[in-house]
């Protein structure tokens, strides 16, 4: 009886778990419920595929016309607001918004805030005219391959990432300017040594995201890989000759 | 608000906004027409707007345009009498049409072929990424509801890919 009760009560928190958005004694009894109930363990499989098969979809493009008059008093607004932001003494913001990486993580090929302009490149290009100092991982878990190169720009500065995935992993290497940041967005954050790197571990919701700098560069890590493997494609990384 | 405020949110936001948009109404032209009438909303002052504008606000603003936006006469009869039966065209069941589609047409049919709050739900956190707490907010309910609204849309589009 007792179990049944507990169906009807817990059931509901089986994508919460699944994203891993529970924690304490609910995560418990979530865990434990799951772990004896048949039906819940059915359920969290479709929930999962449910889940997978958007986070691997490519989402539309933003492409589209504005064109009337409500648009064109926007757009003198923002011609205005850029001349004040150019001619105001106040330095502006840069920091690139967490969310950037989680989504290219999720495939979506967009641009979040502040991110301006993102272009699918060949690793050839970005070799030949690199934005920056890029470092390149000497040694990566075999099957996993270099698969996708993008370009993104701010207003200000541009980054190049780099996307190593197979047999279902993802690991993103993101390198950027030291002086363009990373916007935690609230998202609690926490202290990790990655070979002997004092790196900032950012807890978002479905990828690990990992931040340091080094050598005037701002390295961002997207990716579902153990904490080992990582390490080990970390401490491999070397400056690519041009 | 002013001008340049409306400026900035549309440069913060836009392409993210008119994005929910477009997947949860399944169309370019009414995803443009509800984000720019926010816009026009917002300058004309007709909105009311808290203190601190934040995402979850602004996803609510845009949720809201699209049910408003669904409830005028014209889409109604545009829409049909069941989301579902969007995905038919008469001949075929929604189940045939998207056996026959490439697997990212049948997702988008079946995308849309979900109940209006599932669906918001859905896209908001497994396209958008948005937190549990700031879905809450956005969708004026509560983390469990959230949760078990993403359980049923999950599980319905898992099935109908399936078939």
């Amino acid at each position: 009886m007792k179990r049944w009760m507990d169906h009807f009560v817990l059931r509901r928190w089986l994508s919460a778990y699944a994203d891993m958005q529970l924690h304490g004694t609910l995560l418990e009894r979530v865990r434990s419920h799951i772990a004896s109930c048949g039906f819940c363990q059915r359920d969290l499989v479709g929930i999962k595929n449910g889940r997978d098969l958007l986070a691997n979809w490519e989402t539309v493009h933003v492409a589209q016309r504005r064109v009337d008059w409500g648009w064109m008093a926007a757009a003198a607004a923002v011609i205005i607001a850029v001349l004040a932001i150019r001619w105001s003494p106040v330095p502006t913001v840069h920091a690139m918004d967490v969310n950037f990486y989680a989504a290219q993580f999720r495939s979506a090929g967009y641009c979040s805030y502040p991110c301006t302009s993102l272009v699918e490149t060949s690793f050839e290009a970005v070799r030949a005219s690199a934005p920056l100092a890029l470092q390149y991982p000497a040694r990566m878990p075999s099957s996993i391959v270099l698969s996708r190169v993008i370009r993104y720009r701010t207003q200000q500065y541009e980054g190049v990432g780099l996307l190593f995935a197979g047999t279902g992993k993802r690991f993103w290497i993101f390198e950027q300017p030291e002086r363009l940041s990373v916007a935690t967005n609230s998202l609690p954050t926490g202290p990790i040594l990655i070979c002997g790197r004092e790196c900032t571990r950012i807890e978002c919701a479905q990828v690990r995201l990992l931040n340091w700098t080094k050598d005037g560069l701002s390295f961002v890590v997207a990716t579902d890989l153990e904490k080992n493997d990582v390490e080990a494609i970390v401490a491999s990384l070397r400056r690519l000759k041009s | 608000m002013c001008g340049p405020q409306v400026a900035a949110l549309n440069q913060a936001y836009h392409d993210a906004l008119y994005r929910f948009a477009r997947l949860f109404l399944g169309n370019a032209a009414d995803a443009e027409e509800v984000v720019q009438e926010i816009y026009v909303k917002l300058l004309e002052q007709r909105a009311v707007v808290p203190e601190t504008v934040s995402r979850a606000w602004l996803y609510r603003v845009v949720l809201n345009a699209c049910m408003d936006f669904r409830k005028t006469w014209w889409q109604r009869r545009r829409e049909g009498s069941s989301a579902l039966m969007m995905m038919g065209d008469g001949k075929r069941t929604p189940e045939q049409v998207v056996l026959e589609s490439e697997s990212s047409e049948g997702l988008r049919l079946a995308l849309q072929g979900l109940p209006r709050r599932l669906r918001a739900t859905v896209i908001l956190r497994d396209i958008e990424g948005i937190s549990y707490e700031d879905l809450a907010s956005a969708l004026n309910c509560s983390v469990g509801t959230v949760s078990s609204r993403l359980n049923r849309g999950r599980k319905i589009l898992a099935k109908v890919m399936q078939r």
